[in-house]
C-alpha cells in the first residue's frame, strides 16, 4: 500500500506549520520519513528530504543520529508512553544532551535544570529526580518537550502533542510551544487532526488526505476561504463544534462516507467518493496542484488544471 | 524499607512451612536407617531399639519436630546417624563447595546471557539471532544429564581437563596459587555444564523481553532524539527488559543448586550433591532434612537477591506504585 | 430531595439515581501505612430514560471513577446506585449478571476493549451468550445491531483488527446495544476519534438515543461535544461535583470557578479560530 504520494512541502525558518489530517492519512508516516524512523518494512520509492540543501534520505544511520535530537527533534504522540519508566526524568533529558554535546555530568545536570525551568517547572531539582509515573500527564508532556528542545533544534516535529490532553492542559502546552518558538526561533511542524489547533497556532497549514497534500496555504487564508471541498467540510465541522453555537441534540454536520481505505488504489481523486462537488473528471484521473493565489495551492479540478 | 521487611517475614514463614512438610514427607517415606541392621543376625533387636531411642527416633513426630526446631535454633539442625555428628557443620563443609560452583555458574550465566540476549534481540531475524535461537532451544530440550555425561566423555577421552574432586590427592606441597589453579581447572567442566543449561533459558527470556521493549513508544522517542545504539540498548532498554529476567533469577538460583547437585555427582565435585544422595539412600533422616532446608534457604535467598535487584531496577516498586495495582 | 435535580421536572422516576457515591484508592505504602487517595467523594446525580448527563472536568477529577462505579466495574466504598429500582452498589458479581444487560459501557479505546482476533459476530454475540440466548437469536440480534450502527451485516465474519478506528467504535456500540440496555456509560468514548468520525458517531448516538430512549452517562473533557449531546452538565473537580445544571444554562452562566476555567480555555481556542476563519463569514 502507498502511504504517501507526491508530498511537496517546505518548512521555513522559525515558522509554525500545521499538518492537518484524519488518522491514517499518512501524516505520522511523513514525520517518520523525515526523521528516518520508518519501520523496517517501509520503502521510500522516490523523493528527497532536503535539510540545508542535503538529502536526509541518503544519510547513513550514524550521521542521521547526529541530526536527530540536535537539529531536528520531535515530540511523540503519547507523552505517557514516550518516557522510560525506570529512569528519572532529569536523566532522560540529560541523555539527549549526552548524545550530542560533550559535557560533564555536573554541567549536564545544571543545563537540565535550566531546561526544566524553561518548560515551566518551578522546582526543577525536585522534578529532576522524579520518575514518569509520579508525574501527571501534563507534566510528562513538559518533560518530553524539554527533551526535544534540549539541544536547541532548528526544527521541532510535534506529532499530536495535545490529542490525549484535556482542554486546560492543551492550551498550556500550546502556549509553551509558542513561547519556545518566540524565544529561540525554532520552527515547529505540528501534526494534528484538530482544525482549531491549526487555526490558532499555525502560520501555515497543509491539509492531508489519503497520503496527499490537498491544500496548503497561510492558515488565516485557508480557514477563512477554504478551497478544497474536504477543507470546506472540515472547517464547517470545526465551526459547528463550538461550545456556544448549537442547541442540545442538534446533529453535527457530517462529511459523508468513511475515511479512505489506505490499501485501496483509486485512479481518480481520493476524496471523490465523499465529495459533495464531484465532477465527471474526478473519478478518471488525479488532479494536479493548482495555485489560484500566489501563496497557496490546492489539489482539485475545480480550480483549473 | 518496608517492602523488603515484608519479603523477609514471608521468607521466614516459608522456611518453617518447608520444614514441617519435610518432616511429614520423610515420615511417610518407607524404610529407616536401621532397616539394614535388622537384617544382620549379629545385631540384636534390643541394640537397634536402644539406638533408635538414642537418636530419638522412637518419639512422636511432633516431639521430634520440636527437638529439631530447638537444635535448628542452635544452628545444629539435628544429628546425622551415619556420620555420628551434628548436621550443620557436615553440610556447611560441603555447601561451601556447592556455593562456589553455583555462584560461579550463575555469574557466568549472566555474563553470557545478557549480551547474547540483547544482541540477538537487536538483530532479530539475522543470522546471529537465528543461531542463538536454534542453539538455545536445543540446549533447553536436551536433559542436563545428557549434556553433562557427553561433555564428561569428551573431556575424559581427550584428557583436556582434570576431572573429579576439587584438587588432586597430592596437593599438600602446592603453593596457594597453584592450588587455586588446580581448583579452577577442576571446576571448569561442572561450571560449563551448569552455564549451558541455565543461559539457554535466560537468553530466550531476555531476548523476548528486549524485543518487546524495543517496540515501545519510549524507545522510538529515544531514537528520534538521537540516542546512540549501544547506549539505547544497554542503558535505556535493558533495565526495563531485565525485570522479568530478574524475577527468573530467584528460581534460576534454586535451579542452579538442584542442577549442581546432579552435576556434582556426575563430575565427582565434593559438594552437597554426593552427600545428600548418600544420605537419602541410607535414609539418614536429619541429614536429608538438613539438605532440603539448605536448598530451600538458597531458593529463598535467591528470591531475596532478585527482589533487591528489582528494587534497584524499577522505581515503580520502590515508590509502591506497582503495589497499588 | 430528588426534585431538586435539574431536569427532574419531567415525568417519571429516574432510571439511574446515584447518592453519596464515594471511592478511595490505596496508592502506595509508606512504612507500612497505606495512603488512601480520595477519587470520588459524595457524588449525587440522577438520569432519566432518554436523557444524557455529562460529567466534565480536568483529568484526574474523578470522572472515570464515577463511570466505572456506575457500570460496576468497581465497587464503590459507600453510597447507593439505584438502577431501575435496584441498588446495585453492593451487589456481588453473580447478582450483577442480570443487571449487566441493562447497563453497558463504551471505552475510549475500542481497539483495546475488544479481542482483535475475534470476529465482529463473536464480539457482539458474547454478552448474549452469557445471557443465555440461543444461536439463531444471537445471529438475528447481531445482524440487527450491525445495521443500526451503520455497518454492513456481511462484515460480521471479519476479525476486529480489520476494522478502522471509527468502525471499531461502531462495533463497540453494536456490542453494547446487543443486550438492549437502558443505559450506556460513555467513558471518553469519542475522544480519540478524528473530528469527522467523532461527528458521525455522535450523530449515531443521538439517533440511537431517540430510537430506544436510552439514558447516557457521558464522560468527556470535550465541551463542544457535551454542549450538543447532554441535557444536564455536571462539572467535577477533585472528586466532587462542583456545579450541575441544564447544559445551556451552565454554559451561558457558569457559577463555579472550575467551570469558568474550563469554558474559558475552550472559548479561547475558538475565538482565535473565529478570527482566523471569520474574515469572510
Amino acid at each position: 500500500m502507498r502511504a504517501l504520494n507526491g508530498i511537496r512541502l517546505e518548512i521555513r525558518r522559525s515558522e509554525i506549520l500545521g499538518i492537518l489530517g484524519e488518522s491514517g492519512c499518512g501524516k505520522s508516516t511523513l514525520a517518520h520519513a523525515i526523521l528516518g524512523l520508518l519501520p523496517a518494512h517501509a520503502r521510500i520509492v522516490a523523493g528527497e528530504v532536503l535539510w540545508h540543501g542535503r538529502d536526509l534520505l541518503r544519510f547513513p544511520e550514524s550521521e542521521l543520529r547526529t541530526i536527530r535530537g540536535r537539529e531536528i527533534s520531535w515530540v511523540s504522540q503519547q507523552p505517557a508512553l514516550s518516557l522510560n519508566p525506570v529512569m528519572c526524568v532529569g536523566n532522560q533529558v540529560g541523555e539527549v544532551l549526552r548524545a550530542h554535546v560533550p559535557s560533564t555530568s555536573t554541567e549536564r545536570r545544571e543545563r537540565v535544570c535550566e531546561l526544566l525551568r524553561e518548560v515551566g517547572f518551578e522546582q526543577p531539582t525536585t522534578i529532576y529526580d522524579a520518575y514518569p509515573h509520579q508525574l501527571s500527564g501534563g507534566q510528562r508532556q513538559r518533560v518530553v518537550i524539554a527533551q526535544s528542545v534540549a539541544c536547541r533544534p532548528a526544527l521541532l516535529i510535534a506529532d499530536e502533542p495535545t490529542s490525549k490532553l484535556d482542554g486546560l492542559l492543551r492550551s498550556e502546552i500550546v502556549g509553551l510551544l509558542s513561547k519556545l518558538r518566540e524565544r529561540h526561533g525554532t520552527a515547529i511542524a505540528i501534526i494534528t487532526h484538530d482544525p482549531t489547533l491549526c487555526a490558532t497556532f499555525a502560520d501555515r497549514v497543509a491539509l492531508m488526505y489519503a497520503g496527499r497534500i490537498v491544500e496548503l496555504g497561510n492558515s488565516a487564508e485557508v480557514f477563512a476561504r477554504p478551497l478544497h471541498p474536504y477543507t470546506r467540510a472540515l472547517v464547517a465541522l470545526a465551526r459547528s463544534s463550538m461550545v456556544a453555537g448549537p442547541s442540545t441534540r442538534e446533529h453535527f454536520p457530517r462529511i459523508e462516507g468513511e475515511s479512505p481505505d489506505p490499501t485501496a488504489v483509486s485512479i481518480g481523486c481520493s476524496f471523490e467518493p465523499r465529495c459533495a462537488e464531484r465532477m465527471e473528471v474526478c473519478a478518471l484521473r488525479c488532479p494536479e496542484d493548482v495555485a489560484p493565489e500566489p501563496s497557496r495551492f490546492v489539489n482539485c479540478f475545480k480550480y483549473g488544471e | 524499607m518496608s517492602y523488603l521487611g515484608r519479603r523477609l517475614i514471608r521468607a521466614a514463614f516459608l522456611l518453617v512451612g518447608v520444614s514441617i512438610l519435610c518432616f511429614l514427607f520423610t515420615e511417610m517415606a518407607p524404610g529407616s536407617f536401621f532397616d539394614e541392621m535388622r537384617l544382620n543376625p549379629q545385631i540384636s533387636p534390643e541394640t537397634i531399639s536402644s539406638l533408635r531411642s538414642r537418636y530419638g527416633l522412637d518419639q512422636s513426630l511432633v516431639v521430634r519436630y520440636g527437638r529439631w526446631l530447638r537444635s535448628a535454633l542452635h544452628a545444629d539442625f539435628g544429628y546425622s546417624i551415619a556420620y555420628n555428628a551434628p548436621v550443620a557443620p557436615l553440610l556447611w563443609s560441603r555447601a561451601k563447595n556447592t556455593l562456589l560452583l553455583a555462584t560461579t555458574g550463575m555469574l557466568l550465566t549472566w555474563l553470557v546471557s545478557i549480551p547474547l540476549g540483547v544482541w540477538a534481540a537487536a538483530r532479530s531475524g539475522r543470522m546471529l539471532d537465528k543461531s542463538v535461537r536454534v542453539a538455545s532451544s536445543l540446549l533447553v530440550s536436551i536433559p542436563e544429564v545428557v549434556i553433562a555425561v557427553a561433555l564428561l566423555a569428551i573431556v575424559v577421552r581427550w584428557r583436556v581437563l582434570p576431572v573429579g574432586g576439587m584438587t588432586s590427592m597430592d596437593d599438600e606441597g602446592l603453593s596457594q596459587w597453584a592450588r587455586l589453579q588446580e581448583i579452577a581447572s577442576r571446576m571448569l567442566l561442572p561450571t560449563i555444564i551448569l552455564t549451558l543449561g541455565e543461559s539457554a533459558i535466560i537468553v530466550r527470556h531476555l531476548r523476548a523481553s528486549v524485543l518487546e521493549v524495543l517496540d515501545t513508544p519510549f524507545v522510538q522517542a529515544a531514537r528520534g532524539l538521537g540516542i546512540g545504539r549501544m547506549r539505547l540498548l544497554f542503558r535505556h532498554v535493558l533495565p526495563v527488559a531485565a525485570s522479568p529476567a530478574i524475577s527468573l533469577l530467584g528460581f534460576s538460583l534454586a535451579g542452579l543448586l538442584s542442577g549442581s547437585l546432579l552435576v556434582e555427582v556426575i563430575c565427582g565435585w565434593p559438594g552437597l550433591g554426593p552427600l545428600i544422595l548418600d544420605a537419602t539412600l541410607s535414609r539418614d533422616f536429619y541429614l536429608v532434612i538438613g539438605g532440603i532446608m539448605l536448598s530451600a534457604l538458597f531458593m529463598v535467598g535467591g528470591n531475596l537477591v532478585a527482589d533487591i535487584m528489582l528494587l534497584a531496577c524499577d522505581p515503580r516498586i520502590r515508590t509502591g506504585a506497582l503495589d497499588a495495582r | 430531595m430528588a426534585s431538586n435535580f435539574p431536569g427532574s421536572e419531567r415525568q417519571g422516576h429516574p432510571l439511574l439515581h446515584v447518592q453519596k457515591l464515594s471511592k478511595h484508592y490505596v496508592r502506595g505504602r509508606e512504612w507500612g501505612k497505606s495512603m488512601a487517595v480520595t477519587a470520588v467523594c459524595d457524588v449525587d446525580f440522577e438520569i432519566r430514560a432518554g436523557q444524557t448527563l455529562a460529567l466534565v472536568g480536568a483529568s484526574g477529577a474523578g470522572k472515570s471513577t464515577v463511570a466505572r462505579c456506575v457500570a460496576r466495574l468497581e465497587r464503590p466504598d459507600s453510597g447507593e446506585i439505584w438502577l431501575d429500582g435496584t441498588d446495585i452498589a453492593r451487589l456481588n458479581s453473580r447478582d450483577l449478571l442480570p443487571i449487566r444487560s441493562n447497563i453497558q459501557m463504551i471505552f475510549q479505546d475500542a481497539e483495546t476493549s475488544m479481542n482483535p482476533r475475534f470476529s465482529a459476530a463473536e464480539v457482539i454475540e458474547e454478552p448474549l451468550q452469557i445471557q443465555g440466548a440461543s444461536r439463531s437469536e444471537r445471529r438475528d440480534i447481531a445482524t440487527a445491531v450491525m445495521r443500526e450502527v451503520g455497518l454492513p451485516a456481511e462484515w460480521l465474519k471479519r476479525p476486529v483488527l480489520e476494522f478502522s478506528g471509527g468502525q471499531q467504535q461502531r462495533l463497540a456500540i453494536a456490542r453494547a446495544l446487543s443486550t438492549r440496555p437502558k443505559m450506556l456509560v460513555l467513558d471518553e468514548a469519542l475522544s480519540s476519534l478524528d473530528l469527522s468520525t467523532q461527528a458521525q458517531i455522535a450523530n449515531l448516538l443521538l439517533d440511537l438515543q431517540s430510537a430506544h430512549s436510552m439514558a447516557y452517562l457521558l464522560i468527556s473533557h470535550d465541551l463542544p461535544l457535551v454542549a450538543r449531546m447532554a441535557d444536564v452538565l455536571s462539572v467535577m473537580s477533585d472528586g466532587r461535583i462542583v456545579e450541575m445544571g441544564a447544559t445551556q444554562q451552565v454554559i451561558a452562566d457558569p457559577k463555579h470557578a472550575q467551570t469558568q476555567r474550563l469554558l474559558a480555555s475552550a472559548r479561547a481556542a475558538e475565538s482565535k479560530f473565529d478570527l482566523a476563519s471569520g474574515a469572510s463569514a
